[in-house]
């Protein structure tokens, strides 16, 4: 397909582009009548097989394998169109063929695994070996088994080795591997049933110890009458064991769809997040195994839900630049993109994503084919998720999904920092990986604060020493430098999220920090109203210019505890504000936004050496800024002494536009304590803008540990446990 | 018969059938399928 390279050898990069067909090939040759339309493709799926276990053919596999070999992942291909072609390829091969294939997967038991998802290529395998009369390996099954189990954490997640990195790669794996396994396991024993039956007429349905007592009604499969001729005499024992460990698995995963469903957005379109994200509508694969495997539905769901999570995200992904002028998919997101590739990333990779297709060995019959598709999206305003370390939050009718995350931690991938430390993901905005850390633009910094001790060799944060998911915010602490520590509050209040920082820095720093990115062929705003078009680029806009974060106090509470009082009696709207501009450094005198000299702080941002009694007032900046594309609407209010830009990344950076704006706040700070107040905005459904086309903005202001917030004529207060000094 | 472009069919395709969903997997193998046979 390409030149490009792999962590692994050359030889595995081929052998993977053969296999991770496999993962589309076995539901499609499932059903017996394309066997017949695509002779020429069968033709080589087997032979490619044969081959490649045959000792003496050139095209051998090899053995011995590797200890970690790459080959071991690509095992769980093989065994799947084992499984899903048995009647057709398997159970016509001679016994030399049978004993080679088995002989080539056994090498899985004789070296070493991560103990990571791996361990589900490894049960694939001997599930196949105890299927094919080899009762022994089920205690090979069991060991892996209780490994894997034992990374459970909670709401269907498990974690794939690592307890600090819980990402798509998770329902990619996990979920997916073992809902295929139990659908696979339970589909060969029907179909070994209905064989014995049909030429023994003597079996009991209930004899083998998986009686449709055991099995989830809400997607039962007509047939589950599950008997296990192959394994007479130790049926009962062995039924027991599988039948045990496919009941907690279907449990796990019937926790886990209201949980994973809330990654998605109403237009189909998944929440980008973490590594692997080359494997596209792998996002959709536990929808497809769910169905396949008949789990039980949560209390309010149907099969019309899980078929419009499954057929939307296909659909979003279908309608994405994914594919190369000839036909093939290339490594990349929404387009061709090497950048955020990881290292174990071959050129055929991305055909990972062709295991979704599981859903294709759901007998024509079922009720899944004839189930209408849900055309309500079930999705939660603002739901946290403790397993994942996020708040996610949905636009009003779902179009966008907004995850506010905080602990996650990922040491090896390629910008793990970028995938998985960054304030907020999106699935309307995406993220951005950068290229360099040499130059700013290099950066891509959307959501994120980037830090320097010059205009250049910037860092973003990799590792948080501390962080907490609440209900309305999330908390996350990083120290850069030994004597430099960031705090980091923030709050979602879709479309917009409030983010505080307080820095106590021992260096002089220069602060880089983005919003949302979007494509390059918007325009920017030349103030807060959509129509506010062709306006001077970067003019700042008054905060305070619509007045509608003013109104929001029930004037019957006692007002003297409003710190926006207090902001307003600073005369907020004061387009000259004469506070004094502490500290507000021009590191760039060509900057747009320091020509507008919006000086006005509305109230003293460091803190250090002046005033942090906790009674003090720490308040966004009055500049703003805002750009809007076909996409939606961004922008974000600055915090005291920063200059606003709408920032030119390099190319290429962002997962989903291959060309970007970045809303972009900076400044220069000396050694000092600093809080800084600011506002964000991401805005799929112009959720913010009004009739006239004004766009809401809100205020916030700190006292204390409390954040005040209000946001078209309603108020909040979100008290920041972790600000107690 | 006017030939597609090579992506039009799947991404056009309504995904409301058991028949679209082969199709739409035929649509994505062939071009890989191609190069198998290919020897590539």
């Amino acid at each position: 397909m390409s030149d490009s390279g792999a962590v692994y050898s050359q030889d595995r990069t081929s052998i993977e582009g053969f296999c991770r067909l496999l993962w589309g090939l076995g539901p499609l040759f499932a059903n017996r009548s394309n066997i017949s339309r695509f002779p020429r493709w069968w033709q080589l799926s087997c032979a490619g097989i044969v081959h490649g276990t045959t000792p003496d053919d050139s095209d051998f596999w090899g053995n011995p394998l590797d200890d970690y070999d790459q080959l071991f992942v690509e095992m769980g291909a093989i065994t799947a169109f084992l499984f899903e072609t048995r009647q057709d390829f398997w159970d016509h091969l001679s016994d030399v063929q049978q004993d080679n294939i088995l002989t080539w997967l056994d090498q899985i038991n004789a070296h070493e695994l991560p103990k990571t998802n791996w361990l589900w290529f490894r049960q694939m395998v001997n599930t196949w070996f105890v299927h094919t009369g080899h009762l022994e390996y089920d205690a090979l099954v069991q060991a892996d088994f209780d490994v894997t189990a034992s990374h459970y954490l909670g709401h269907g997640w498990s974690y794939d080795g690592y307890e600090n990195q819980i990402d798509n790669y998770i329902p990619f794996a996990y979920q997916f591997f073992t809902l295929m396994n139990v659908g696979l396991a339970e589909r060969d024993d029907r179909a070994r049933y209905d064989s014995a039956c049909d030429s023994e007429k003597t079996c009991n349905t209930k004899s083998a110890g998986i009686d449709n007592a055991d099995v989830p009604e809400t997607i039962q499969r007509s047939d589950n009458n599950a008997c296990n001729p192959v394994n007479s005499g130790n049926a009962n024992r062995l039924c027991s064991a599988e039948a045990k460990r496919y009941t907690l698995l279907k449990q796990r995963a019937t926790a886990f769809v209201p949980s994973y469903a809330n990654w998605f957005a109403s237009d189909g379109a998944c929440l980008p997040f973490g590594r692997s994200l080359d494997y596209r509508f792998a996002q959709a694969a536990f929808w497809g195994a769910a169905a396949f495997a008949g789990i039980e539905l949560p209390a309010g769901w149907m099969l019309g839900d899980v078929k419009h999570l499954l057929l939307g995200n296909l659909r979003w992904w279908f309608r994405q630049n994914i594919f190369q002028s000839d036909g093939l998919i290339p490594i990349g997101y929404a387009y061709p993109n090497m950048n955020m590739a990881e290292g174990y990333n071959g050129p055929a990779s991305a055909y990972w994503a062709l295991k979704t297709f599981i859903f294709l060995c759901i007998p024509d019959t079922d009720t899944f084919w004839t189930t209408r598709e849900s055309d309500d999206f079930k999705f939660e305003p603002l739901k946290p998720q403790p397993e994942p370390r996020m708040l996610v939050a949905h636009s009003r009718t779902g179009l966008e999904v907004q995850a506010f995350t905080a602990g996650q931690h990922a040491p090896e991938h390629n910008h793990t920092d970028a995938k998985y430390e960054k304030y907020v993901y999106s699935t309307t905005f995406g993220f951005s990986t950068p290229k360099a850390a040499t130059v700013l633009k290099q950066m891509a910094c959307d959501n994120t604060l980037a830090v320097s001790e010059s205009e250049y060799h910037w860092r973003t944060a990799f590792g948080y020493a501390d962080y907490a998911i609440h209900g309305d915010y999330v908390y996350s602490r990083w120290e850069p430098w030994s004597n430099v520590t960031i705090r980091n509050f923030i709050v979602p209040l879709m479309p917009w999220h409030i983010r505080v920082h307080v820095i106590d820095s021992a260096r002089a720093l220069h602060l880089a920090e983005g919003g949302f990115a979007m494509p390059d062929f918007g325009q920017e705003l030349a103030g807060p109203n959509i129509n506010a078009i062709g306006g001077v680029a970067g003019a700042s806009a008054q905060h305070a210019a619509d007045g509608s974060f003013a109104s929001g106090w029930d004037a019957s509470k006692d007002d003297t505890r409003n710190p926006l009082s207090a902001t307003r009696a600073l005369n907020i709207t004061d387009e000259a504000d004469t506070l004094p501009n502490v500290n507000a450094q021009a590191e760039n005198p060509d900057r747009r936004q320091e020509a507008g000299s919006t000086t006005g702080g509305i109230a003293a941002a460091m803190v250090n050496g002046t005033s942090s009694s906790p009674t003090a007032t720490f308040a966004m900046h009055q500049q703003s800024l805002f750009y809007r594309t076909e996409v939606g609407l961004t922008g974000l209010i600055g915090a005291e002494g920063f200059s606003l830009e709408l920032s030119t990344p390099e190319p290429n950076t962002n997962l989903l536009y291959p060309k970007t704006r970045i809303p972009l706040q900076m400044r220069v700070i000396e050694p000092g304590r600093y809080i800084f107040v600011s506002a964000y905005l991401g805005d799929r459904e112009l959720e913010s803008v009004g009739d006239d086309g004004s766009i809401a903005m809100p205020n916030a202001a700190l006292v204390g540990n409390e954040l005040c917030i209000e946001y078209r004529n309603e108020s909040k207060l979100v008290k920041l446990a972790e600000l107690h000094d | 018969m006017e030939t597609k472009p090579f992506n039009e069919n799947v991404a056009t395709n309504p995904l409301r059938t058991k028949a679209d969903c082969v199709e739409a997997l035929v649509d994505i193998l062939a071009p890989a399928m191609r190069l198998v046979e290919s020897g590539g």
